[in-house]
């Protein structure tokens, strides 16, 4: 205890002086049956002791967190006598992250992938601690490296908005099938399913890549669409205005501008389990346009009865449009 | 203070429907040390005393568990704020020194304390920073000291070696370290007479 404490030395702070002499004793040095004892003892002396010590126990147990990611990395040791303590916070990997880089250690790519998905229909929010955020619309499965740098995730299906705060230190970097995306500051959306992977940027730029480094990467800046199938890749500039409706799922809508039949219902067959099929391709080649719930399959029907005079037949699970 | 002595880690069975006390602690660093920030802003706003500060802390630590030891309260956040109030009453009281009126402070909160706490879910980026201000705080031998023991798993002993120092002095630097973490973790800054 310094001397220069101008006030009147507090009990809490010697006690917690003492705590900590017990914890790092037990937890960094060889501690046997009769240390326990004589710890016990102290800890019995006062409830004051015991929560003085839990207190650091927690914290300490805390800290550890941060450094955990690095611990899986360095080879196994004689286990320590160290007791497992309930997690506190919610993971937050960035800042593991950031204390391997104040610790001064490069952090290494991890292998430990946590994979988010939501079912047909469903429709979900990932935020990161820098503010960016993810949204994953029906039916997709993404993967991600929490602990890596850069920050890389697998889009195995579905449809995710990507909106990241730019860390050209902590490039974001999205794998799809042979396409590698990274991100240059920017709102962007990335969709894919068996035949194609399309990626449409909203603001800022985007570098595309093939996985294979068999292509040159190419920058893509607002308004760019581009379509990549086995055959190849095309692209084509949209309208902001366009594109802004194709992120109609954000608040649960389909939105469709002079659409065909096809289209729209293949649309709204994403979103929902109950399908819709089109009877001939007459019925496939009309066009519709207007704004629905992604899951009002029956208004959508009733739209298309009325306005195009088809007939609606549900039959079990689907609902068939015909002339 | 030590008048349930009886309920100590002698017989932690016998409890019957009380909980046990290793309960207790997993209750108190799970429920109550997320809430340290909110307990110590409230205790700086309603205290003039600041060097009083940590031993309030304590004594309500100490008030809250032994109530635990009964039962676990169920809204941690509520109890452990009441406890405070009372607490900071009854000394106003017996030291004479403010009105009491002077603890309203905790209406105030009121609305926080019904909600869940959403410290207990994210590390914001002040985190970070403050992660970083504590780190830079510790001496750098201190600093070393942790690194060697958390990030590459060294014992007390291995330090000293790679260190070059006495053993005496690491346990020093690691009781120091464990301490300005744990206060980083709970909310506190750690206090400047405490330069390690």
């Amino acid at each position: 205890m310094s001397e220069a404490q101008k006030f009147r030395p507090s009990t809490a702070m010697e006690i917690e002086i003492r705590a900590a002499a017990w914890l790092q004793r037990k937890r960094y040095w060889m501690w046997n049956d009769e240390d326990q004892v004589a710890l016990d003892a102290w800890l019995d002396e006062s409830p004051a002791h015991d929560v003085a010590f839990w207190r650091l126990e927690g914290g300490l147990s805390q800290a550890e967190r941060f450094a955990a990611l690095k611990h899986l990395l360095t080879a196994t040791r004689t286990p320590r006598n160290r007791r497992i303590l309930p997690l506190m916070f919610g993971a937050v990997a960035s800042l593991a992250v950031f204390v391997g880089l104040l610790f001064g250690i490069p952090f290494i790519q991890q292998n430990n992938l946590h994979t988010y998905a939501t079912a047909v229909g469903g429709h979900r929010t990932l935020s990161f601690a820098d503010g960016s955020k993810i949204e994953l619309n029906t039916d997709t499965v993404v993967r991600l490296a929490s602990g890596a740098r850069p920050l890389s995730l697998y889009l195995d299906k579905g449809e995710v908005f990507f909106q990241i705060k730019h860390n050209a230190d902590r490039p974001f970097v999205i794998h799809a099938g042979d396409h590698r995306i990274v991100d240059l500051g920017t709102k962007f959306i990335i969709r894919r399913d068996e035949q194609q992977l399309q990626l449409a940027v909203m603001e800022g730029r985007v570098q595309l890549d093939a996985e294979n480094n068999s292509a040159k990467p190419r920058t893509l800046t607002a308004g760019d669409v581009v379509v990549a199938t086995a055959k190849g890749v095309t692209s084509e500039r949209k309208p902001l205005t366009a594109l802004s409706d194709e992120l109609g799922w954000q608040r649960g809508e389909l939105v469709f501008d002079h659409v065909t039949l096809a289209y729209a219902v293949s649309e709204f067959n994403r979103y929902n389990s109950r399908k819709l099929l089109v009877a001939d391709t007459h019925v496939a080649r009309l066009t519709i346009d207007g704004k629905f719930r992604t899951n009002n399959i029956d208004l959508f029907a009733r739209v298309t009865r009325d306005v195009l005079k088809l007939r609606i037949e549900t039959i079990g699970n689907e609902t068939v449009l015909s002339r | 203070m030590d008048e349930k002595r009886e309920n100590g880690r002698e017989n932690p069975d016998v409890q019957g429907a009380f909980p046990r006390k290793r309960d207790v602690a997993n209750w108190f660093i799970r429920e109550v040390l997320p809430l340290e920030a909110i307990l110590m802003q409230f205790l700086h706003h309603n205290w003039r005393n600041q060097s009083d500060i940590a031993d309030l802390r304590q004594d309500v630590y100490t008030r809250v568990c032994d109530a635990a030891r009964r039962q676990l309260p169920e809204h941690a956040k509520r109890f452990v704020l009441t406890t405070a109030r009372n607490l900071l009453i009854n000394r106003m009281r017996d030291e004479h020194v403010v009105p009491i009126e002077a603890v309203a402070d905790i209406d105030a909160l009121g609305v926080a304390i019904d909600q869940p706490g959403p410290e207990q879910i994210i590390m914001a980026r002040d985190d970070l920073r403050r992660l970083q201000r504590v780190l830079d705080r510790l001496s750098p031998r201190c600093r070393e000291a942790m690194i060697l023991a958390h990030i590459e798993g060294l014992s007390g002993q291995e330090i000293a070696a790679r260190m070059n120092i006495g053993q005496a002095t690491v346990s020093e630097h690691l009781a120091n370290g464990i301490r300005a973490l744990t206060d980083m973790m709970f909310g506190e800054m750690p206090d400047l007479g405490r330069k390690a």
